[in-house]
């Protein structure tokens, strides 16, 4: 599944808008953080087994305005948005059975 | 079949795989974090002839020059390890790998404070990773548990960014940390240690707040950073049963070698003292000679 990264400009459009007709799995990361980097290809496979869910990515580094708003504070941070909200989340580097596990319970 | 399994790809196993492919050995490689716990390191200033190099760097040189040789890598975890007749069979979940041998280079786990609502807190306040996650703490006041170079590197890395950082520490003075660190926490203007302390509470309502200390003070913060030590990442080769010290960490010869035959293992899972990116690596060239001349034998 292809993802894209949205920004402090387009997370409406990209996120709160989209998420009014599906599920957005939004990974924010920064390049330096290797949890980040070992946690993106699992999300990225594993979101592609899901119909009507897309995967995007924000670096929590160039985007300040969100990592405020959405009070991130340790990365990677994952949130899974339905209807401009926040449903679920987790922090951390997860297997791909984890995160398999975590859309299951979410995605009806 | 695979001649050589290596469970890790922390320097210890890196470099296991690297020796191994270049003596022609039929090389896979399983492991979850390239650089292990080195890629969080914030800077390497021990690491010659790199006079310092930060440990993200380190973990992406690692993997580069494993991926350039002749050697299969997975991301993933290993499950646990069946010992055969005379080969080993490496359970991932998904995937079930045989080879003639294995080097277990596991490395440790981080330890947990263990108190209430720690995990409540974790990316709330509570965090494991100073590299990862020390810039959200521009102009705020940070902690540190902990009172070894993990404990005083991060600190350091934190006052880059925290307007303050605390570092609450049980001993009553840093007995364990480098010199070299220790110098410059104490004189790092916004580094305030306190000694002779544990972490008693957690305190807050949705986000970490504030802690309260052993000697009942209570300290406002934005951020907690525990680095207390870690303990044997022994789980997957439990079912092996290799000797263990009073530690749980593994015990080898020389060579390398566990009590099991045709088991080797590398690094900071050993019972070498000296957990360091130089021994693990040393490790991890000895065992991969030494299985490639039992091989041949």
């Amino acid at each position: 599944m292809a993802h894209i990264e949205v920004n402090d400009s387009n997370f409406d459009k990209e996120v709160i808008e989209k998420s009014k007709d599906k599920y957005i799995l939004v990974d924010f990361w920064a390049p330096w953080c290797m949890p980040c980097l070992m946690l993106a290809p699992n999300l990225e496979k594993v979101a592609g087994e899901f119909k009507g869910l897309e995967f995007v990515k924000v670096n929590a580094d160039e985007n300040s305005k969100l990592g405020t708003k959405y009070k991130i504070m340790s990365i990677p941070a994952v949130k899974l948005f339905k209807d401009g909200k926040v449903i679920d989340e987790f922090v951390g580097s997860f297997p791909e059975q984890g995160i398999r596990d975590f859309l299951k319970k979410n995605i009806k | 079949m695979y001649d050589v399994a290596i469970i890790g790809l922390g320097p210890a196993g890196a470099t296991a795989a690297i020796y191994s492919a270049r003596y022609n050995l039929k090389t896979i490689v399983v492991g979850q974090v390239p650089g292990g716990t080195a890629a969080e390191a914030h800077k390497i200033c021990n690491y010659p002839p790199f006079a310092e190099i930060k440990g993200f760097e380190l973990a992406q040189r690692l993997l580069q020059h494993v991926q350039a040789m002749n050697v299969e890598v997975v991301f993933g975890k290993v499950e646990n390890i069946e010992k055969k007749k005379d080969f080993f069979e490496l359970n991932t979940g998904d995937k079930k790998i045989q080879a003639k041998k294995i080097v277990i280079a596991t490395g440790t786990k981080r330890k947990q404070l263990g108190i209430s609502r720690e995990n409540e807190f974790r990316g709330k306040g509570i965090s494991y990773c100073a590299t990862c996650d020390g810039m959200f703490y521009k102009n705020k006041v940070a902690g540190v548990v902990g009172g070894g170079n993990a404990a005083l590197t991060a600190a350091l890395l934190l006052s880059e960014f925290a307007e303050k950082v605390y570092i609450f520490y049980r001993k009553d003075k840093f007995y364990k940390a480098e010199p070299a660190w220790t110098e410059q926490v104490l004189k790092n203007k916004k580094i305030s240690p306190i000694f002779d302390v544990e972490i008693k509470e957690l305190i807050g309502k949705t986000e970490l707040e504030a802690v309260k200390l052993s000697n009942k003070k209570e300290i406002k913060l934005d951020g907690l950073f525990v680095e207390i030590g870690s303990d044997p990442n022994i789980a997957a080769v439990e079912s092996l049963g290799v000797k263990k010290d009073e530690r749980g960490y593994i015990i080898i010869d020389e060579n390398c070698k566990t009590n099991i035959k045709g088991v080797y293992a590398a690094g900071d899972i050993t019972n070498h003292k000296l957990k360091q990116i130089v021994v693990a690596e040393a490790d991890g060239a000895v065992a991969a000679t030494n299985i490639y001349h039992e091989l041949m034998q």
